[in-house]
C-alpha cells in the first residue's frame, strides 16, 4: 500500500520563484525513502510539504489512502525530526518525549509505558530526568527521535537529522536509525544532502536537483545506472569521472588510443567511469596512459589523480600503491563500465534498470 | 589582581555607591528629625523618634493610598504583561500579510509622548464614566509597545521548529504560548513585570488628572499633599512617608534583582 503518493506537485513562492515543479512519486508502507540533493534544491521543503507545514501550490498529496493537501500537521498520523532536534529547553528528556501526547487524549497510564519503551529501546533509561542541556548530542538527537518513536505515527519525516553530529557518532547513528526503522515497520522519508547516509540507509532514493526529480530508485541502481550527468557526479565518492569524446567513425574517442563503440546517437556523447572502475594495467593491454598528478594513500585505498582531456580524473584502488607524481602508468577500463550521456541534455544513453516511475512493489 | 589594586577599586566601589546612595540615607535620616533639625543642616538624627511616621499616616490616608497605588500598579503589570505577550506571539509566531508593518507602526508609537495623548484618553474615560475607578487608572496603559518590542525579541530566540513540532504534535497555539514560550521568556517575563510594576507606581499626573476621590488617590499624590497643605512643608514628615512609599518597590527590587539582572543584560552577552 502507498503511504504517500505525490503527483504533479507544484510549490512556488510568491508566484514567481519555483522551488518544486512537477513532483510526483510514491512511498510505500513500512519503506525507507531518502531524498538527497544539494542545498537549495527543495527537498526540505518537500518534506515540510508532506508535513503540512507548507501549503502545496498545485498537484495532488495522498497519505494513507486519504487526501492530505488540505489536512492540518496533527490529522496527518506523522511525526517529525527536525535537524536542530526542537527539544523544549525547560522540560526533562521524559516530559519531552511525551509532549503532545495528551492533547491525543491517550492514558496517562500508558502514556509512561510509551515513555519507558521508546527510552528502553534508545537506552534514554538513565536520563528520563534530565534536561536537554545536560545531554551530549548524540543524545538529544536520540530523545528527538524518542519523541517520534513514542508518537507511534505510522509516517516519520525526518529532516537532516544527524547533520549536527561528528562524523564518528553520525556512523553510528545511521546504523541504529536504520535498525530503528525496520523493528519498527515505519515508513521513513529521509531528507538528507549526504549522499553518503542515502547510499547506507535508503530502500529506496530520489535524487532531486533545481526542484525537480533526476531519478528514483533503489541504492545500488541509481549508483549502476544513474540517469544523467547529475546523478551521476552526485552520488558516488570521489564522483563519476566525465570528459567529452570525440567521434571516430564508428567509434568514440575518449583519449588519445583509448575509444569505446559508439551508441547509436548522432549528437555529442559524454563519458563517464567510476574511480573503482579506473584499474591498473599489469599485464592487459591498457586503454590509455595517464600521468600521476596527485596521490592520496588513505591506507585502506589510494586515490590516484591525473588529467583527461584537461578535467581531473580519480581513480580509486583498494590497497596502498606507491607511485611518484609525473609518473606515467597504464590504465584500462572495460567497455561495459563506460557509462554515455547525451551532451546536450545529459540524459543517459543505453541500459537502464527499471522503467522510469516503476513503484517498489514492482521492483520487488 | 594585586591587593593593593583591590583595594582601590573597593575604594573607588564604596565612595562611589556611598554618592549615588546618599539622596536615600539622607531622605531616611531626615523622617527621624525633629522640626528646626533639618534646617539647622544636621546629618544624623539627634533621637530615633516615630513621630514623623505616625505624623504621615494621620495627616493623609497613606495606606488607602498604599493599598490603591498596589491595587493599580498590579493591575497594569498584569495588563501589560498579558498584552505584549499575546501581541508579541502573533508578532513572532502567526504568519500574515503586513505582519512587519504592522509592528513598525506599533512601534513607532513610542516616539509619540504619553503627555500628547493624555487629553483624548482623559475624555474617553470620562466618557465611560470610569473617573474614580481603578479600571480608569489602569486600563489605558494596558497596550504597551515597548514591551511588545522587548517579548518580541525574547520569542524571536525560540527556533520556529519548536513551534513546528507542536504543530506536527497538534498541540494548540495558545498551549504552545502557555507551555513553551512562556515558561522558556521567564527571565525576560519578570523583568517586563518588575519594570512595569515600578512605572506605575511611580504615576502622578494621570492619578491625578482622573481621581477627584480621596479614596482613590494614589501614594504619588499623598507625597504631594503633604508638602503643599502645609504653609512652611515639614519635611521629617515628608520624608517619612517617602520612604514608607518606596519601602514596596524596594523590596520588590531585591526579590528580583537576580533575574533583573539577567533579563537586561541577556542580549548584550549572547
Amino acid at each position: 500500500m502507498k503511504a504517500i503518493d505525490v503527483s504533479n506537485l507544484n510549490k512556488a513562492y510568491r508566484g514567481e520563484d519555483m522551488v518544486l515543479e512537477d513532483v510526483s512519486f510514491d512511498v510505500q508502507q513500512g519503506e525507507f525513502f531518502v531524498i538527497v540533493g544539494p542545498s537549495g534544491c527543495g527537498k526540505s521543503t518537500l518534506l515540510r510539504i508532506i508535513a503540512g507545514l507548507e501549503e502545496i501550490s498545485a498537484g495532488t498529496l495522498y497519505m494513507n489512502g486519504e487526501e492530505a493537501g488540505s489536512k492540518r500537521p496533527n490529522e496527518r498520523q506523522i511525526s517529525m525530526v527536525f535537524q536542530n532536534y526542537a527539544l523544549f529547553p525547560h522540560l526533562s528528556v521524559r516530559e519531552n518525549i511525551l509532549f503532545g501526547l495528551h492533547v491525543k487524549k491517550i492514558a496517562k497510564q500508558q502514556q509512561q509505558e510509551r515513555c519507558l519503551e521508546a527510552a528502553h529501546l534508545l537506552g534514554l533509561d538513565e536520563l528520563l530526568d534530565r534536561k536537554p542541556r545536560e545531554l551530549s548530542g548524540g543524545q538529544r538527537q536520540r530523545v528527538a527521535l524518542g519523541r517520534a518513536i513514542a508518537s507511534e505515527a505510522p509516517i516519520c519525516l525526518m529532516d537532516e537529522p544527524l547533520s549536527n553530529l561528528d562524523a564518528k557518532l553520525r556512523t553510528k547513528m545511521r546504523a541504529e536509525v536504520r535498525q530503528l526503522q525496520r523493528r519498527l515497520g515505519m515508513t521513513m522519508v529521509y531528507v538528507t544532502h549526504d549522499q553518503v547516509e542515502a547510499m547506507t540507509m535508503a530502500d529506496r532514493i530520489m535524487v532531486l536537483n533545481e526542484g525537480s526529480i533526476q531519478q528514483i530508485g533503489r541504492p545500488l541502481d541509481v549508483y549502476n545506472y544513474p540517469q544523467n550527468l547529475f546523478v551521476a557526479t552526485f552520488i558516488g565518492s570521489p564522483p563519476m569521472n566525465i570528459t567529452k569524446t570525440t567521434r571516430k567513425g564508428r567509434r568514440l574517442q575518449l583519449t588519445d588510443g583509448w575509444t569505446a563503440a559508439a551508441p547509436d546517437l548522432t549528437e555529442d556523447v559524454y563519458a563517464g567511469v567510476r574511480p573503482e572502475h579506473l584499474t591498473y594495467a599489469a599485464d592487459a593491454p591498457p586503454s590509455f596512459f595517464a600521468t600521476v598528478e596527485h596521490l592520496e594513500i588513505l591506507g585502506t585505498e589510494t586515490l590516484l589523480m591525473f588529467r583527461m582531456n584537461g578535467e581531473l580524473w580519480i581513480a580509486k584502488w583498494p590497497g596502498q600503491w606507491d607511485f611518484r607524481e609525473g609518473q606515467n602508468i597504464p590504465l584500462k577500463v572495460a567497455d561495459d563500465h563506460i557509462h554515455f550521456f547525451n551532451a546536450a541534455t545529459g540524459e543517459r544513453i543505453g541500459s537502464r534498470p527499471l522503467p522510469a516511475g516503476l513503484t517498489m512493489e514492482a521492483a520487488l | 589582581m594585586t591587593r593593593k589594586k583591590k583595594f582601590l577599586l573597593y575604594a573607588l566601589l564604596i565612595v562611589s555607591s556611598f554618592v549615588m546612595f546618599f539622596p536615600i540615607l539622607y531622605a531616611f535620616s531626615i523622617s527621624f528629625m525633629q522640626g528646626g533639625e533639618v534646617l539647622r543642616g544636621k546629618i544624623i538624627p539627634s533621637g530615633l523618634s516615630f513621630t514623623n511616621y505616625e505624623a504621615a499616616m494621620q495627616k493623609v490616608p497613606l495606606l488607602r493610598y498604599l493599598f490603591n497605588s498596589f491595587v493599580v500598579s498590579t493591575l497594569i503589570m498584569a495588563g501589560q504583561v498579558v498584552f505584549s505577550c499575546l501581541a508579541a506571539f502573533a508578532f513572532t509566531f502567526i504568519p500574515f500579510k503586513g505582519r512587519n508593518l504592522l509592528f513598525l507602526i506599533f512601534i513607532s508609537t513610542m516616539m509619540i509622548p504619553w503627555e500628547a495623548t493624555m487629553v483624548p484618553n482623559f475624555q474617553t474615560i470620562r466618557a465611560l464614566g470610569w473617573t474614580d475607578t481603578y479600571a480608569g487608572l489602569s486600563v489605558p496603559f494596558f497596550a504597551m509597545a515597548f514591551g511588545t518590542f522587548l517579548l518580541r525579541q525574547q520569542f524571536k530566540t525560540i527556533p520556529l521548529e519548536m513551534y513546528e513540532a507542536t504543530q506536527v504534535a497538534g498541540v494548540s497555539r495558545f498551549q504552545f504560548l502557555w507551555k513553551v514560550v512562556l515558561p522558556v521568556s521567564k527571565t525576560t517575563l519578570v523583568t517586563l513585570a518588575i519594570y512595569c510594576f515600578l512605572n506605575a507606581w511611580n504615576m502622578y499626573l494621570w492619578p491625578l488628572l482622573v481621581t477627584n476621590d480621596e479614596r482613590m488617590r494614589t501614594v504619588q499624590i499623598g507625597l504631594k499633599q503633604m508638602q503643599s497643605q502645609e504653609v512652611s512643608t515639614e519635611w521629617g514628615v515628608v520624608m517619612a512617608g517617602a520612604v514608607l512609599v518606596i519601602l514596596p518597590t524596594l523590596i520588590l527590587l531585591f526579590a528580583g534583582q537576580k533575574r533583573l539582572q539577567e533579563g537586561l543584560t541577556r542580549g548584550a552577552i549572547k
